[in-house]
This record gives C-alpha cells, structure tokens and sequence, in this order.
C-alpha cells in the first residue's frame, strides 16, 4: 500500500485556463517562477493575495495540469498504469471545446473511482441536485465556487489527500480484514470440515440436550439405525432409541446429570423388517463451554449384534455341548450299568447252575417225602388193622397181618427210608441254606450305584461276598489262595468295589480256562495296608498279557474273547471305577507264562464320597418330610 | 429178566442222594458217582444201560463224560440232568447236535425235580429192553 509519508501527493488540475494551472501550482507547491504573470488574474480570480503556503505543502505535492477533461483522463489512466495514482483532481466545470467538468468526472471515476474530486465552477451551471443526479451521491466530490481562496484550496488539497489516503489505509485494513475473516472463515470451515469428517467416520454418536433433544447425530449414527440425518433430526432421544431404561431413573441423561461419570447400557433397535440392532451406549457427561454444568449427554454406540449373536451362538453351543456332555455321562453310567448287567449276565449261568442243584435236590426230596408219606400212612393202616386182630381175631388173621405188615415193610423198604429220612431233612435244610446265601450274596452284589451303598467297607469281607458269587464261575479252572491281613474299613462303593473284585476274579479264571491245562490254576487273593492306601493284591498263574496290548487292557471295549463273549467294558469300568470314583488305583503287572497281577490300591481317606454322602442324608431329610 | 442199570452222576453228594431217593421204588437198580473220573470206575465195573449225567463239573465236564461214553459204551443211553437253564453256547451246540443224532436221549433240568427224570427214565429202560433182545 502506498504510505502516505513516503510518495508525493498528486493532484491533477483539469482546467482550459493557463493561469488557473499557475495559481494552483502556487499555492499548492510555492513555486512562483513562470507564475508571476499571472498574479494579476490571480489575484482577480483569487481575490485575497495570495497566503503563503505552509512549507510542508509546498514540498508534498505533486501536480499535474490537463487542459481538457480527455486530456485530464487520460492522465488519470497514465498514473493509474504507473500505479502512482492521483489523489485529488480539481476539475473546472466549462472547458470547451472539450467534455465539460461532469462529464470528465463521469469518465475519471469510471476508471478511477477513488480519486477525490473538487469542482470548480464560477457559475451555477449546475445545481448541486443536478450534480448529484448526474454523479450519484458521493462522498468524494466537493465544489469549489470561485473565485477561489488560496487557503480554501489549501485545505482542500490537504484535506482531500489526507482523506484519500485514510480511505486506501481504510480500503487496505478492510481488504485485510476481509482476508483476515476470509481466511478464519476459510480455517474455521476446514476444521469444521474435518471434524465433519472425523464425526463422520467415528463410532456412531448422538448428543441429547436436557430436553432429549438429539442435537447432534454422525452418518454412522444413522447408518446404525437406519435412518437419514432428516429423520433424525429434531426427534427426541427415546422416539428413535427405545430402551428400558426410558423414564427411569436409569435414563442415562439422568445418571450423567446426577453424576457426571461414564455409564454403559444396552440399546436395541427394531427396522421395518424386525431386524434387531444391538448396541452397548457409552454416555459421558456434555458439558456447557465453561464446563461448569452438564447441558445433555454425548451417547456413543458399538454394533454389538454381531457379538451378540456370536454370543448366542457360543452359548448355544455350549448348552449343546453340556447336552452332549450330559448325555455322554449318562451313556457312561448306562454303559457301566450295561457292564454291570452283563457281568451279572455271565454269572448268571454260573448263579443258575448253583441255585438249581439245591433246588433240584431240594424239590425232588419234597417230592420223595409225599411217597414216604404215603408209605408211613399204609404202614400206619396195617399196623392199625393189625391191633384190631389182635384183640379179637383168630391167631391165623393176626400172623396173616403181620406177614402183610412185614411184606409192606420190606417191599416198601421202610428200613431204608426210617435212615435216611434224617439225611433228607439235613440235605434239604442244607439245599434251601445254600439257595438262601447265594441270593443273598447275589442282593450284596448288586447293589452298585446306589448312594445309600456309600458307606464304611471291610475290603475282606467284600472280597469273602465276591468270591461267593464268582465261586461257580472260578472253581472249576482255579483254586483260590487267601492271604488276608487285617485292613482298616474305608469309605467307599461297596457293590462298586465288589464289581471290580469280581471282574478280576472272573477274568483271572477265564485267561486260566483258556491255557486248557490238566490241573487247575491259582488265585492268590492279598490284602494289606500302607500308611494310606488298603490294597488288594489278585495274582493268577495263568497265560500272562501279551507286552503288545498290556497298555489298552483298561480301554473300553478292548477285548480278547471272541465276539459275544466279553463286553470289553470289564476293566474300564473298573479302572472308572476305582480311579475315578475312589481316587484310587489300580494296575497291572504280567509277564508271559507266568502270570498276572491286578493291584487295586484304596486310600484311606475318602474324603471325595462324603459330597455323597451329605447328598444322600438330604434325600432322606426330604423322605422323612413327605 | 435181570434188572436194568441205570448210573446217575453229579458233582453233588445231596443231589445224588436226592436222587438215590427218589429212585428207591424204581424197578431197576441205580448206581452213583460222585464226578465224571468214578462215573468212569463205575462203568467199568458194571454193565450200565441209561447214563444220567451233569454238564458241569470240577473234575471233568459232562460232555467230556458223553464223549467217552459214545466211543466206549455205544449201547448205553444217556440223559443230560442240568443245572444249567440258560446252558452256556458250547454245550447247548453239542447238545442239540446230541439230539438230532439220537445220542442224547432227553434233557432233564434239575429245577424240576425227580418225578419227570423219573419218566424220561422208565422211557430209556424201555426203549433200552426194546432194542436189546430178550434173553432166552
């Protein structure tokens, strides 16, 4: 900008009158040389001698003279092209033949528009409402009525720069005010185009006034919920988010105006279509610029449907999975039920065949005492017939009868039966003792997973139960050694344990059997204890196991009978049984020719049954209040 | 006409008692063996026309005996009296074989008692002065 102290002023004087030129040029620079001829029409013009002008004036200005308005425009473009604008004209009003005074300012301000001008006029050619119908209103024209007076002109000139300069510095600050606002405006909107830009990519969000108002929504937001930023707008929070919380001292704008802190709920939203949107909302405090209250809540949502429905899923899946796992607990307890009925089925043969011998024996002797009966009852009517003779028959009829009697006696060998009917009683007695024991052994035995079989255990005595049952099924292939020391009771399965005793003895018997020997084999049964564990020591002189599949005996299903034979349970449910169940255990040793040696090992402390125990004492709470 | 013979064998002492008794009023005479080895002694010694046996027994088993019986002493009629009512597949196979060769005359299970064994026997000592011929 051109700075008012550092260039000249320049003024352009536009008047067909020489000595006019003069006159300015005097008053405005001082410089009177070629002017003093003119002092005369000066003076005429001027009226009052000239005032000497102050020195500073006279060295500032610079002035230019054009006789004509044309010639005065184009000077005005001549300084406008050399950028050295002037600042000031003073324009006659009548310059023939030329474009009277107007005229010229119509056309200096077309292409100067700043520039500051005085008319000059000695007469009224025009009134100053002409003037201003013609000029427009405009604060840069002033009218100088001659004659003039020097410091009228002076004060113009002075004035008149002074002011064009305020108006380029005004124009200049504005300009750079505007540049100022318009780069602010430009900043402002690039931030704010940013911060659209970042709102538009961040998590759906929404800001709710105090009045559930939605104030502010992010494309996100309505991409979240299915709505355009119109439909949005203007709504109140609970008519496009319905949650429970709505009107409840849980609405989170209430939360977060009682107390300003992070608060997370759950927010689902229905489209036309049903579909369920899920989100979890984070509502944080909004607060007023000074942050001294809060003015609503800024909410922000994460899609958590997916989640949601993998959660669904996870959970579905793992209630199939307990399902599954239930079931499979069941199939076990089925499959060891199974085992169990079918260890019991193998003995039952075994059972049958020791019931059905004293049964047998026992019912053909009940049979055998009714013709004893019968016999006794006819010997009885003879001897009764025979006293009868006796007191009043011949001596002939009494011998016939007593050679009747004796023939009876004989033919009906009474003798025999009077000694042995003894024994038929003593043999019968014996027979039903026997059938008595086994089923109740057989009851013993059978009494597996009932939890009223938790209880204290002699591991003798239920070992002496087991090899009654397996007695039938062993005897024939094994003699049985027992080797008994006194052992502690435990805690435990009794029928459980017995199981699996019963599973050794009888698979100890069968891998004898199956040598095909001449004598029988052994079963050496031991028991002794340790500081914790009762053990049970089953050794068999049989064939021994194979090294190859020592490892797979307490598999399920592993088995070396032929099919139809053997379950393949027998061991693991063993194994099951005291491993799991007993938290005990059970190994075995075998070496090819020699034999087999199956150890069960029971601690002493069972402190995992007394769960069951405490269970069965509540069942039979429960029994006692029905 | 000499009087039949017929040998009941059983590892049970009561039961071969039983069926001693049972058999006192029988018009024949019966021997007992305590187990397959004396049922053997016993044949040997005397001439036994119906054989009542047990399948399973310490000693040696029923069948066994039936074997031995078959190959030594053809003409000998033979019962099987078992404990069993379920028999075990080896022994109910060579039963049913037994039976359909006419070797195994009747199967008789113990649970029943001595009144059908008596029947089926009579039938065997019939059968049995059937095929003999009479003595002159």
């Amino acid at each position: 900008m051109q700075n008012e102290s550092d260039v000249a002023k320049r003024i352009l004087v536009i008047d067909d009158t020489e000595s006019i030129h003069a006159d300015f040029r005097a008053v405005l620079t001082g410089s009177q040389a070629d002017t003093t001829t003119l002092d005369a029409a000066e003076a005429a013009i001027f009226g009052d001698a000239p005032a000497e002008p102050s020195a500073s004036a006279k060295t500032l200005y610079d002035l230019d003279s054009a006789f004509q308005g044309e010639e005065g425009l184009e000077k005005v473009q001549q300084a406008l092209r050399e950028e050295r604008p002037y600042q000031l004209a003073f324009v006659d009003m009548r310059m023939p033949p030329g474009w009277d005074g107007l005229r010229t300012i119509e056309e200096i301000w077309r292409v100067d528009p700043n520039i500051q001008i005085v008319i000059c006029t000695a007469y009224s050619d025009y009134s100053w409402d002409k003037i201003v119908g013609r000029l427009g209103h405009s604060d840069q024209l002033l009218i100088l009525k001659k004659p003039f007076d020097n410091v009228e002109v002076e004060q113009l000139a002075g004035a008149l720069t002074k002011k064009w300069f305020l108006a380029r510095k005004a124009e200049a600050r504005m300009t750079e005010l505007e540049e100022a606002v318009r780069r602010r405006t430009e900043e402002i909107e690039a931030a704010q185009q940013e911060l659209q830009q970042i709102l538009s990519a961040a998590t759906p969000l929404c800001v709710i006034d105090t009045d559930y108002d939605i104030r502010v929504i992010n494309d996100t937001f309505c991409a979240l919920f299915g709505l355009s930023i119109d439909e949005a707008t203007g709504k109140k929070c609970h008519e496009l988010m319905r949650t429970c919380k709505c009107h409840t001292p849980e609405c989170p704008l209430q939360r977060v105006q009682n107390d300003p802190d992070l608060y997370q709920y759950e927010v689902s939203r229905e489209n036309e279509t049903g579909e369920e949107t899920v989100c979890l909302a984070t509502a944080t405090p909004y607060f007023s610029m000074d942050y001294s209250e809060v003015v609503g809540v800024l909410v922000n949502f994460l899609n958590i449907t997916e989640r949601k429905k993998d959660e669904k899923a996870i959970a579905e899946a793992n209630s199939k999975l307990e399902q599954a796992n239930r079931e499979l607990r069941e199939m076990q307890s089925q499959m060891v039920q199974n085992e169990k009925l079918a260890s019991i089925g193998q003995l039952a043969a075994g059972v049958a065949h020791e019931m059905n011998t004293p049964v047998g024996f026992v019912a053909s002797n009940f049979q055998t005492l009714r013709s004893y009966m019968d016999k006794f009852t006819k010997l009885f009517a003879l001897y009764e017939e025979l006293a009868e003779v006796v007191d009043s028959g011949a001596k002939e009829e009494r011998l016939a009868k007593m050679h009747e009697i004796r023939d009876f006696h004989e033919r009906a060998k009474i003798d025999f039966i009077m000694g042995d009917i003894g024994d038929l009683f003593s043999d019968s007695k014996e027979g039903l003792e026997r059938v008595t024991g086994i089923i109740q052994n057989l009851r013993d035995f059978s009494r597996i997973d009932q939890p009223q079989d938790v209880g204290e255990y002699d591991l003798n005595a239920g070992l002496k139960a087991t090899l009654v049952v397996a007695r039938n099924e062993v005897k024939y292939d094994a003699d049985i050694q027992l080797d008994l020391s006194d052992v502690p009771l435990i805690t435990c399965h009794s029928g459980q344990l017995n199981q699996v005793f019963l599973n050794l003895l009888i698979n100890a018997a069968h891998a004898i059997k199956s040598q095909e020997r001449e004598n029988k084999g052994t079963i050496r049964v031991r028991t002794y204890d340790t500081d914790t564990h009762v053990v049970c020591e089953l050794t068999d002189d049989g064939p021994g196991i194979p090294p190859a599949i020592i490892s797979k005996v307490f598999d399920p299903f592993f088995t070396t009978k032929p099919p139809g034979k053997g379950t393949g349970l027998g061991l693991s449910v063993s194994y099951d049984i005291v491993v799991n169940k007993h938290k005990g255990q059970l190994s075995v040793e075998s070496e090819m020719g020699q034999g087999t040696t199956f150890t069960v090992r029971l601690p002493k402390e069972q402190s995992i049954l007394e769960d069951e125990k405490g269970a069965r004492n509540e069942a039979e709470d429960r029994a006692v209040c029905r | 006409m000499k009087q039949k013979t017929v040998l009941f064998v059983d590892d049970d002492e009561r039961m071969l008692g039983s069926l001693r008794r049972a058999f006192i009023d029988e018009p024949y005479t019966t021997l007992l063996a305590c187990g397959a080895r004396e049922a053997i002694d016993l044949l040997r010694k005397n001439e036994v026309h119906v054989l009542v046996t047990d399948l399973r027994m310490p000693d040696m088993s029923g069948l066994d005996l039936l074997e031995i019986v078959k190959s030594e002493y053809s003409e000998i009629i033979m019962i099987v009296l078992s404990g069993q009512s379920q028999l075990a597949q080896p022994e109910v196979s060579a039963i049913t074989r037994g039976v359909h060769q006419d070797e195994i005359f009747a199967f008789a299970a113990k649970v029943d008692g001595a009144e059908e064994l008596q029947g089926i026997v009579r039938k065997a000592i019939e059968s049995c002065e059937q095929t003999l011929p009479a003595p002159s």
